[in-house]
């Protein structure tokens, strides 16, 4: 059984998901239109691994950006100004934006793959309204305790509830 | 950890033992050397103590309540060195042919310039004015409005009171352009022949990266647990301050960068010869390379993540290597101008950089005691 | 009562609101639109044709000549690298500055950025004349067994825009989506499934605002060292030269500062327009150009120390060359554009110390064109003007542009306009979650506006 709760402020949001903690559901669905940090918080949603892509990508970056410079200057060693072939104050400037461009690419790859996009699907519980202008609560849970995660969606106001029997039913909400 | 008497008892000894060094140094070993490490240390600790008031008022400027009353107490610390630093100024005058080779060697098309009664005045003139508006300033910031202002959550629009949101951006501009004065006439004239427009600019950020360096070791030397019952929190304090460190630093490199990398690559003698005994030659090349890995190579390393920042031991500690990697930079842009094949350092020039120490010692601690207790405390 | 579209409102703005006036902006275009379109498409059909004439004739059509190689097409260049900048600036940098004022302005601002740096893009290729060996410039294998120079500021150029080009459209791509999302749940039929393409299916569960939180702010800290490195690597271009006038330490933050001023010019200039023609005075107000103001304020404030400096050490440096190219520049055929260049970058801005004139919005879209109009002619100075008089006096020669720069010039800023008008009817200009995630701070901003106490 699926159950989504509707809220229109954050506040009403965070109680319930503090309700539902306090019958031991630490995980469920959170909708936000807006990026809540006190909510992630409050759901203790773990680290993203986005992070280590981009210093991956960073440290990648700037090992390319040398091989680069100085496999390339080696390759064509071109004698200009009384410059060493191989410079470090010159290259060094191409590293470092190797460094940050292949960080970024890293960190968006890694922020794509994470979230598992592109989706073309919804998550069960998922509403247009979410996207808009209200936040949502989706919890999975077996017919016996439907009541008590009623109880505990609605200790912050919830606008709307809606029931499903099965999650299949939840997606085609949306239009 | 020391009580303050005893505290004080140490940095008056130092101090002494700086100024015996001093006058055993002008009467028996060089006036040079002595010069050469005067004006280091005047400029380093003169520097320190100017730029933390400029940081109360950058701070100011951006509205910064981040860190409470408290945080612009910490910058202000070391207000009531700027009298003590603008006298020793003075005493170059004492020095003044030894220090600078244009009096013995006068380089005639620029002495309109340089020469002794015009830069002495304009310098002390600009001491003199840097000392009265910081003195004002704070003034006007440990005032109640001001100090209410700073405690108020920062969730509320206002500003500043207008006398110290006026005054702020005087300061900080005055700052600039007497600093870079500074720079022109005490460091780069002792080579008179070379030039930089972006010297100035280089030994200002020096100066405000060894301003911020010192409230990060004041504040980790602060820091204390939280008791339960704290009513003031102020967890990321010190986070923030590490954040400020660490890009004052990485800001101070690009400025070196950009600076040395122009002269690199022009590869003109005319500006070469300043930046090849600092960076390529000997003897002088170590102790620049190891000033920039102060400076930058560790606190790039140790203060990158967010849990080091959070660290009083390992903020504090970058923060004494950062401000350890200033002074010896001070001391590489002046000494090899006077002293270009050996490193004139004995006994003597550390007892004169003690007694420095032991005299910002024995000043700055009462600025310091007007930071709440509460400004650094982390909730464990 | 009905309150004035302009005048603050009272009550914290509730979502609907904030949807119905940011959503208001992609609604079908006008009449007008197209009008404006048509013409300024109609500026970029010259230039094209004025490119393919220079093509056809060679790069003698245009005012170029020894010893002045670089004019107008270098000069363009590093202008509009320069305006990308204050977007990055404002959307990155504030944002690790935990900046509460910026999610009104940000997109706008960076939305800026990625059609600046593809205008400036067009004229490196444009310069090489034969346009067509614009691939030369790339590291490939080749039978005569070239390679790029890496010791070549040019080189370092081509990897620096390249990157902020890259760094930028990832930036307002990612910060796009959740309001591409947005837009998509407020949409129907084939224009929902658009922008459902567009967000990628975005959902806004808390695992995926953990990943874009962490993205955001990592990529902000990319993006913030690219807001000073690049603009240095653009004024290498000329530090790394002996001339007079072009080799000086102080030209990278020199170049930032002023590629940062004439960003937020034209920043302040756009959302101006923005704010008039969408009806979007709730969401911008004029406490967010006083803030702007004072960046410009101390943005021009650095340019000005940098003037200082370079006129002190033309003397100081008792350089023969230096100081005969600072005079010609004070006092010779360049001093009109160089005091047009030292009132609209030093002068004028001093009365951005006051309050009233910040918040002067007509006062401020004059600011803004004087800033762009004074940084051009900075650079202008700069580039040309020290070419004209180099170390050989027997070289000097002076330099006028012709038809073909000035064709190409206008459709450079026609172009710019036109990409920014096409996307604006596509991509919200304000973002709308953040003003959501922001808007009881908004709301204290319109009501200490109101009170006079902000």
């Amino acid at each position: 059984m699926l159950v989504v709760a509707w809220y229109a402020k954050e506040e009403h949001f965070l109680e319930a998901i503090t309700a539902l903690r306090e019958i031991r559901i630490r995980h469920p669905r959170a909708f936000m239109p807006f990026l809540s940090e006190r909510a992630i918080e409050t759901l203790d949603t773990p680290p993203s691994p986005t992070r280590y892509w981009i210093l991956l990508g960073g440290i990648f970056g700037n090992f390319a950006g040398w091989a680069l410079t100085i496999m390339l200057s080696i390759y064509w060693p071109h004698w200009v100004g009384n410059k060493p072939i191989i410079s470090i104050p010159p290259f060094l400037i191409i590293c470092f934006e190797m460094m940050v461009l292949c960080a970024a690419g890293a960190g968006l790859m890694g922020f794509i793959l994470h979230n598992r996009l592109p989706r073309l699907d919804y998550y069960p519980g998922f509403d247009d309204c979410f996207a808009l202008d209200h936040f949502g609560l989706a919890v999975e849970c077996p017919s016996s305790r439907r009541e008590r995660v009623r109880e505990a969606l609605t200790a912050g106001p919830a606008e709307f509830i809606q029931e499903h029997s099965d999650r299949s039913s939840a997606t085609s909400l949306v239009n | 950890m020391l009580s303050q008497n005893r505290f004080r008892i140490l940095m008056g000894i130092a101090f002494v033992a700086g100024l015996v060094a001093l006058g055993f140094g002008l009467a028996r070993v060089s006036p040079q050397r002595v010069w050469e490490i005067f004006l280091t240390n005047l400029l380093f600790w003169l520097g320190v103590a100017q730029a933390g008031v400029v940081v109360s008022a950058c701070l100011y400027l951006c509205y910064a309540r981040w860190g409470g009353s408290g945080l612009y107490r910490l910058a202000e610390a070391g207000v009531d060195f700027l009298p003590v630093g603008f006298l020793l100024f003075w005493a170059l005058l004492a020095g003044r042919g030894a220090l600078f080779p244009w009096i013995s060697h006068p380089v005639a098309a620029k002495a309109p310039y340089l020469n002794v009664h015009f830069l002495f005045a304009r310098d002390g003139a600009g001491l003199f004015l840097m000392t009265a508006l910081s003195y004002y300033f704070v003034y006007l910031s440990r005032r109640p409005d001001a100090v209410n202002w700073a405690e108020t959550t920062y969730e509320e629009i206002e500003d500043p009171p207008a006398a110290v949101r006026h005054l702020a951006p005087v300061l900080v501009i005055a700052f600039v352009l007497i600093y870079t004065m500074l720079a022109i006439d005490l460091v780069m004239s002792l080579s008179p022949q070379w030039s930089s427009t972006m010297f100035g600019a280089y030994f200002t950020m020096g100066a405000a990266v060894s301003g911020l360096a010192a409230m990060g070791l004041f504040a980790a030397c602060g820091w204390r647990p939280a008791r339960h019952d704290t009513a003031l929190e102020r967890g990321g304090v010190l986070h923030d301050l590490g954040k400020l460190v660490f890009a004052s630093t990485n800001f101070w490199t690009y400025l070196l960068f950009s600076l040395y990398l122009v002269i690199w690559y022009g590869d003109i003698p005319r500006e070469t010869f300043f930046v090849v005994p600092r960076v390529q030659a000997w003897p002088w090349a170590e102790l620049g390379w190891s000033a920039f890995v102060l400076i930058w190579g560790f606190p790039f390393v140790l203060l990158m993540g967010r849990q080091p920042k959070r660290s009083p031991l390992i903020l504090g500690l970058t923060c004494l290597l950062i401000l350890l990697g200033v002074w010896l930079e001070r001391y590489v842009l002046i000494a090899p101008s006077l002293s270009r094949y050996a490193i004139p350092f004995g006994w003597v020039e550390a007892l004169i950089t003690v007694g420095f120490a032991g005299l910002f010692g024995l000043i700055v601690p009462q600025g310091l005691r007007r930071v709440p207790q509460a400004t650094f405390h982390e909730a464990q | 009562m009905a309150v004035a579209r302009t005048q603050l409102r009272a009550t914290e703005p509730t979502f609907e609101e904030i949807n119905q006036g940011v959503l208001s902006t992609l609604e079908p275009p006008t009449r007008s639109f197209f009008l404006a379109a048509g013409g300024l498409a109609l500026i970029v059909a010259l230039g094209t044709a004025a490119w393919g004439y220079q093509i056809y004739t060679g790069l003698g059509v245009t005012g170029m000549g020894q010893p002045v190689m670089w004019a107008f097409y270098i000069t363009n260049f590093v202008v509009w690298v320069g305006l990308g900048h204050s977007g990055t600036l404002i959307s990155a940098v504030l944002y690790l500055f935990r900046s509460r004022w910026r999610p009104s302005v940000y997109r706008a601002a960076e939305t800026m950025t990625v059609f600046a740096l593809t205008t400036a893009g067009i004229f490196p290729i444009l310069h090489l004349g034969r346009a067509w060996f614009f691939y030369w410039l790339a590291f490939y294998p080749n039978e005569r067994v070239l390679q790029p120079d890496f010791h070549s500021p040019l080189v370092w150029d081509a990897f620096a825009i390249g990157t902020y080009l890259t760094v930028s459209v990832i930036f307002l791509y990612l910060g796009a989506i959740p309001d591409l999302a947005a837009v998509a749940a407020a949409s129907a039929g084939v224009r929902r499934t658009f922008y459902r393409m567009l967000s990628l299916g975005w959902q806004g569960t808390d695992w995926q605002w953990r990943n874009f939180s962490a993205a955001y702010l990592l990529l902000a800290g990319l993006a913030t060292p690219l807001v000073i490195s690049v603009h240095s690597v653009v004024s290498f271009d000329f530090a790394m030269g002996q001339l007079p006038g072009w080799h000086d330490t102080i030209f990278a933050p020199y170049f930032v500062a002023s590629a940062i001023y004439s960003g937020l010019g034209m920043v302040i200039m756009i959302l101006i327009v923005i704010r008039r023609l969408s009806g979007l005075h709730q969401e911008i107000t004029p406490w967010h150009f006083d803030q702007l103001g004072k960046l410009t304020l101390l943005m021009s404030l650095i340019i000005s120390y940098a003037y200082l400096m370079e006129a002190f050490f033309a003397w100081y440096s008792m350089d023969p060359y230096e100081q005969t190219t600072f005079s010609m520049r004070y006092f010779g055929p360049m001093a009109p554009l160089f005091w047009l260049m030292v009132w609209s970058n030093s002068i004028m801005p001093l009365a951005l110390f006051s309050r009233r004139l910040r918040r002067d919005l007509r006062f401020m879209f004059i600011l803004g064109i004087f800033a762009d109009i004074g940084v051009w002619c900075d650079h202008f100075v700069i580039i040309a003007g020290s070419l004209t008089t180099n170390f050989m006096p027997s070289q000097w020669g002076f330099y006028r542009p012709s038809w073909v720069e000035g064709a190409i010039t206008a459709a450079s800023i026609a172009f710019f306009t036109l990409m920014y008008i096409a996307f604006a009817r596509i991509v919200p200009v304000i973002s709308l979650t953040e003003i959501k995630q922001g808007a009881r701070w908004l709301h204290r901003v319109r009501t200490g506006l109101r009170r006079g106490t902000a």
